[in-house]
């Protein structure tokens, strides 16, 4: 990286954090710092919810799943509209009628203490440890590519996003979000446009789409009720439905962002705002990897993006077979971009039997560099189980680093970087709000003045930033921990969830029998995910089935007469 | 076998827990009122919350109908 793209990255992300700063620089009372005054409108908190959502692992790891596996990814998304328009109806309603700093507080006023607090727990407990890695997972990725240090880069992220949540709370992230927003999105449109302008002359942007549409990239929606493909339209309907009802409806550092509009209205259509883009903008950036994709038909890719390592078979006694692993991929690459060429040529003059005769070539070639990689990962995972061998998050910053202008790498790499912040952001924000809120003025002190709460808010703000960085530090010493967290998130999102929507839909149901209900539900589920083997994304599902249908039980027979433990 | 007029447990219960479900999807969801009017005044656009929702699902069915097209015409 150049002298202007450190000038333009550094700039850019400390200016956004400074004007965050420069424009909370007042104060203001505990609503203020934790609801930003009630004066953002719609358009801040539209792209604020966007922010916080997208983490700069999105950017990373999108456009090379577009790259591995095509668009299909796109309907992981397909529910989200439809629980977006639940939580305005029904969620947004609730929580500005009851004037709550928190969701939280909403089931202590709905139940009792006890439930507040369980599902305040459990939102520490998931996103205290995603905070950590929402800094951790893109300082691990560029550091690799760059060769920086990982435990400054860390730091860094984790010092400016820490100073700037802190001091200007909920509005400054806000801020900070719109413009880091816009950073990114820019940064994304002048990728494409460069990529585009990078394929050989005689590939046309139509022909390129062709190409990646000849070789199964473009295949966007699938009707199929397979369930053993992860991309369908109906599993995007169905798990998307749940999972955004939970994360939007439920998780604070998504409702602190949309409590903040000044009027129902304005948090409503914020939230709808990211209804009607989320998804155009998913297959956009999901685009931008397939764009990725046509363009190494053309230009040779490495065997294996995260060259750290494949350096660790590089300097093994397997060497050797690396070597002719990559002979064979130099031979099958010049083959695939001779087929290419003729298929984009035949696309040109339009003849059919060649168009076929082509894209049968090119097809069978990329199989065969596939099977070329999957030994390659085989030898690595033979020279050391513990090598990293999925290298999707590779593709991207791999493509920038090697072929974009100076200037324009500084600008994606502050891309990359705001997403992280903002994100990180958002969570800090949150868990202090939580830890506030729901733990310190409710069981320590409840009768301080508001600048009292603000100043604890402060610290448990940067407590919890500290912890996250601590956290990402250690992070490295823990094999799969991107996974891990998912994991840990989906055990605890579908009883918090179940706790949520039986506080909305089910009015007989007391505090007891929900509070018992989502222990044992949340028993249930770390039992199941103990002894069998299901696909993680499902404890969603039985996490909040189980917390409702516990629930009806309960307050039907042990809870039926009275309410115990009020 | 239960006697004519009288309700068994579960039945009431199930009662109980439909009338809950509903009327509490009534309270929680936009009335008549609320569709027009939020809390705090101010009009929603188009007039209604319900013509945003609806535009927000026919959207959604446009985009998937523009994908499913895209997937057939270039695969």
């Amino acid at each position: 990286m150049s002298g202007i793209d450190y000038i333009i990255m550094i700039g850019t992300l400390v200016a956004i954090a400074a004007y965050g700063m420069w424009r909370t620089r007042k104060g203001g009372d505990l609503n203020t710092y934790l609801k930003g005054d009630n004066t953002i409108k719609w358009g801040t908190i539209g792209l604020s919810v966007m922010a916080t959502q997208a983490s700069a692992i999105t950017f990373l790891s999108t456009p090379g799943q577009a790259y591995q596996s095509g668009m299909a990814f796109v309907q992981n998304y397909f529910g989200m509209p439809f629980a977006l328009i639940i939580i305005c109806a029904v969620f947004i309603p609730i929580y500005r009628r009851l004037k709550v700093y928190t969701a939280y507080e909403y089931l202590g006023k709905r139940f009792d203490l006890k439930t507040r607090l369980l599902g305040a727990l459990l939102f520490l407990l998931q996103r205290g440890l995603a905070a950590g890695i929402t800094i951790y997972a893109p300082a691990i990725i560029v550091s690799k590519i760059m060769g920086w240090n990982l435990d400054l880069t860390i730091i860094l992220v984790g010092v400016i996003v820490i100073i700037y949540t802190v001091s200007g709370g909920t509005k400054a992230v806000s801020i900070t979000q719109r413009y880091q927003m816009g950073i990114i999105l820019v940064g994304m449109v002048i990728a494409f446009v460069l990529i585009v302008a990078k394929l050989p002359d005689e590939i046309s942007f139509g022909q390129a789409i062709e190409v990646a549409g000849k070789m199964g990239k473009l295949e966007a929606v699938d009707f199929s009720f397979d369930i053993n493909k992860r991309y369908t339209f109906w599993s995007g309907i169905l798990g998307g439905l749940f999972l955004s009802l939970s994360y939007f409806g439920t998780d604070q550092s998504q409702v602190q962002r949309y409590l903040a509009g000044n009027s129902i209205k304005e948090s409503r259509i914020g939230l709808l705002f990211n209804a009607v883009v989320k998804i155009p903008m998913q297959f956009f950036i999901l685009l931008v990897g397939v764009m990725v994709f046509v363009f190494y038909q053309y230009e040779k890719p490495p065997i294996f993006f995260n060259q750290s390592a494949l350096e660790q078979v590089v300097v093994s006694e397997r060497a050797d077979e690396l070597e002719a692993l990559r002979l064979q991929h130099d031979r099958l690459f010049e083959e695939k971009r001779t087929a290419s060429l003729k298929l984009a040529a035949a696309l040109k003059t339009n003849e059919q039997a060649e168009i076929e005769s082509a894209a049968q070539a090119v097809v069978v070639l990329d199989a065969e560099n596939r099977s070329l990689r999957d030994n390659v990962i085989e030898l690595m995972d033979q020279v050391d189980p513990d090598i990293e061998t999925k290298d999707s998050d590779y593709v991207f910053i791999t493509f920038i680093m090697n072929y974009l202008p100076k200037g324009v790498i500084g600008l994606l790499m502050a891309v990359i970087f705001a997403a992280a912040m903002s994100s990180t952001a958002s969570e800090l924000n949150a868990l202090g709000s939580t830890t506030t809120i729901d733990f310190y003025r409710k069981l320590v002190n409840h009768e301080a003045p508001d600048a009292h709460y603000v100043r604890v808010s402060r610290i448990l703000t940067a407590t919890w930033g500290v912890i996250a960085v601590l956290f990402a530090f250690t992070a490295k010493l823990v094999e799969n921990l991107i996974e891990y967290v998912n994991i840990l998130g989906s055990i605890f999102y579908g009883v918090i969830l179940g706790i949520f929507l039986v506080a909305f839909f089910i009015k007989f149901a007391k505090g007891s029998a929900v509070f018992f209900a989502a222990i044992l539900s949340q028993t249930m589920v770390i039992v199941m995910f103990r002894s069998l083997d299901i696909g993680y994304l499902w404890y969603n599902l039985i996490g909040c089935l189980g917390t409702v249908c516990f629930t009806l039980l309960l307050q039907a027979s042990v809870f039926r007469k009275r309410e115990i433990f009020a | 076998m239960e006697k004519r007029g009288r309700v068994s447990k579960s039945n009431k219960l199930d009662r109980e827990v439909g009338r809950s479900v509903f009327a509490s999807l009534l309270i929680n969801m936009d009335t008549k009122e609320s569709d027009k009017k939020d809390l705090d005044g101010s009009p929603p656009p188009w007039g209604s919350w319900s013509k945003v929702y609806w535009f927000v699902a026919l959207f959604f069915v446009a985009e998937v109908v523009l994908f499913y097209l895209f997937t057939r015409a270039f695969s």
